[in-house]
């Protein structure tokens, strides 16, 4: 166990991308200290990544990229404006409901952030807020892609914990709104302090055209939603039909995006779906190993001899994330820490539902708290300021995220009323 | 020539993308309208969605695209260090990468007599993307190794 981790941390020091950093250590593992012959790696990468369930990766990420191909940020950012445009600060908080709004339609924080930012950041940036602050919001708004449903975080939490993933998608609707929510206040606070701009507010027929222009993308997660909630299809296809409809409303109704285009918006989906899914089968194969290693019993005997309450294992469960968080990405955690973690918390009583949309807005924190932050190193490279920048305004808009998952660990129903609702 | 190569890795990435998207909707399409599975439905998306992931995981490597911490490498101030700590980084990502094109190749050839029960193709093509996307991106890591610690 020790020499898996220091493998890790010292390559990872060595500027090694993190998804080879978590598979040189698990060979070196199999190399040095196991009996297992060493070329099990190799299989174990491929069957980590084959899976129809994980194809809804590549289709939920070319769904979200034809939609911004097609134009629907101006008009997301149009009913934003339009709904919350006039309250101090107003730019700020339209960002963080325009990130709402199009973490319904995309599924990945760092799309959200790429869709949203590169509109929005350089319309703050004349209206005269600080870059730094700007981009440590949008980091922390478009993590909220992964809490909001669909989500790619919990098309594989749904994949490894053996749970809904339609019921997990109807869960992570109130906390994202929550988590939304907490974001909007701080900027508002923020906006005050600083004096920052608001916009004119809007007529009732102005939000009335705003809201008929954004209609047809909006419609994407209603079909996604319903169709997986009421057992149409499956999560990959219904990523697979958010396609055809982001295909159809940006080639034929907007007109927006040619074929050729299409082709390659395919192509980058298909490196950036690659860099996640290399993570999965880098982090498959460790997870394999601390399995093979005996360590998820291990670990369970451990806490649960240090405590069975369960508030002290939900607390220490949530520290632990937001430590991990720093340094490893996303899925890597999800693959490698839930395997260990979600026999002890069914064994202690927590909602399977309840505890793996935690994780959710827990990691959403950890794609924006450095050294390895996805998400807000995303949104810096988009404001064109160096990452460190950041650092000074990202500590609030964290703590906000904190403090809304602090209340979605206190109280389940925050995240279980939904789902029990639509499917028993 | 391993410009050409690149593209042509990237064409066969967005057209397996397509392809992809094109067959569940015809899985879900047969489903619906003719009440009909398909057998071998899966069983090529899933084939396309592992050489995808080999293959592109090169891709986006020829492109800085991977997630990595670079803050600690940054913070080195001698620029000899530096390339020095950067080429050390990529050694041990080369060391895995030859392991990967050994352990990946013998893994496919030992698979290869089986055939799939849809599609009844040898079972080493869903292994042989691993293999041939490590030897692909081992070919990406010594071309950066060759011209020195730069970015």
């Amino acid at each position: 166990m020790a020499t898996l981790l220091i493998v890790m941390a010292v390559t990872l020091l060595l500027g090694v991308p993190v998804a080879f950093a978590i598979a040189i250590s698990g060979v070196f593992y199999l190399l040095v200290e196991s009996s297992v012959p060493v070329l099990v790696f190799a299989q174990r990468m491929v069957v980590g990544v084959d899976s129809f369930t994980l194809l809804a990766i590549p289709l939920f990420l070319l769904a979200g990229a034809v939609m911004a191909e097609g134009g629907i940020t101006p008009r997301i950012m149009r009913l934003a404006a339009a709904c919350v445009g006039h309250i101090p600060g107003g730019m700020a908080v339209v960002m963080v409901l325009s990130c709402m709004l199009f973490g319904a339609i995309s599924g990945s924080g760092v799309a959200d952030v790429a869709a949203i930012g590169s509109i929005m950041l350089p319309a703050m940036k004349n209206q005269g807020y600080k870059p730094a602050f700007s981009a440590a919001l949008l980091g922390c708004a478009g993590s909220l892609g992964t809490i909001i449903p669909p989500s790619i975080v919990m098309v594989v939490l749904g994949v490894s914990m053996g749970v809904s993933i339609g019921k997990l998608f109807l869960g992570g609707i109130l906390p994202g709104i929550l988590a939304g929510g907490a974001l909007m206040l701080i900027s508002w606070g923020f906006s005050v302090r600083e004096n920052y701009p608001r916009l004119e507010r809007a007529s009732g027929k102005e939000i009335l055209q705003a809201l008929q222009g954004a209609l047809l993308p909006l419609l994407t997660p209603a079909i996604i939603i319903g169709g997986i909630v009421y057992g149409v299809f499956t999560a990959t296809e219904a990523g697979a039909v958010a396609v055809l409809y982001a295909f159809v409303l940006s080639v034929f109704v907007y007109r927006k995006v040619t074929l050729r285009r299409f082709f390659e918006v395919c192509l980058e989906v298909g490196r950036t779906s690659a860099v996640v899914l290399f993570i999965i089968a880098a982090a498959s194969l460790f997870g394999w190993i601390l399995t093979a290693e005996d360590i998820p019993q291990k670990v369970a005997s451990f806490l649960l001899s240090v405590s069975r309450e369960r508030w002290a294992l939900l607390i220490l469960f949530n520290l632990l994330l937001v430590l991990l968080g720093m340094f490893m990405e996303t899925i890597a955690i999800i693959l490698i820490v839930v395997p260990i973690f979600f026999p002890i918390m069914q064994q202690v009583g927590v909602d399977p539902i309840h505890f793996g949309v935690m994780i959710c807005v827990n990691l959403a924190v950890g794609a924006n708290t450095p050294p390895l932050g996805v998400d807000l190193l995303a949104a810096c490279k988009i404001a064109g300021i160096p990452y460190e920048d950041s650092f000074r305004y990202i500590l609030p808009f964290v703590g906000a995220m904190v403090a809304a998952l602090a209340l979605i660990v206190a109280f389940p129903p925050l995240v279980t009323a939904i789902p029990n609702w639509f499917m028993r | 020539m391993f410009p050409t190569l690149l593209r042509a890795v990237d064409f066969l990435i967005a057209t397996a993308v397509v392809l992809t998207c094109i067959e569940v909707l015809v899985e879900v399409a047969f489903r619906y309208l003719f009440h009909l599975p398909l057998p071998w439905g899966a069983e090529l998306s899933q084939t396309l969605l592992v050489w995808v992931t080999f293959v592109g995981a090169a891709s986006a490597l020829a492109r800085g695209e991977h997630m990595a911490i670079g803050l600690a490498v940054q913070k080195v101030k001698s620029p000899r260090l530096r390339s020095i700590v950067r080429t050390a980084g990529r050694l041990a990502v080369l060391g895995f990468l030859g392991l990967g094109v050994w352990a990946g190749g013998l893994v496919t050839s030992r698979t290869w007599a089986l055939r799939t029960t849809a599609l009844q193709i040898p079972a080493g093509l869903l292994y042989l993307a691993f293999p041939a996307g490590c030897l692909l991106m081992a070919f990406i890591v010594l071309r950066e190794l060759s011209r020195g610690g730069k970015e």
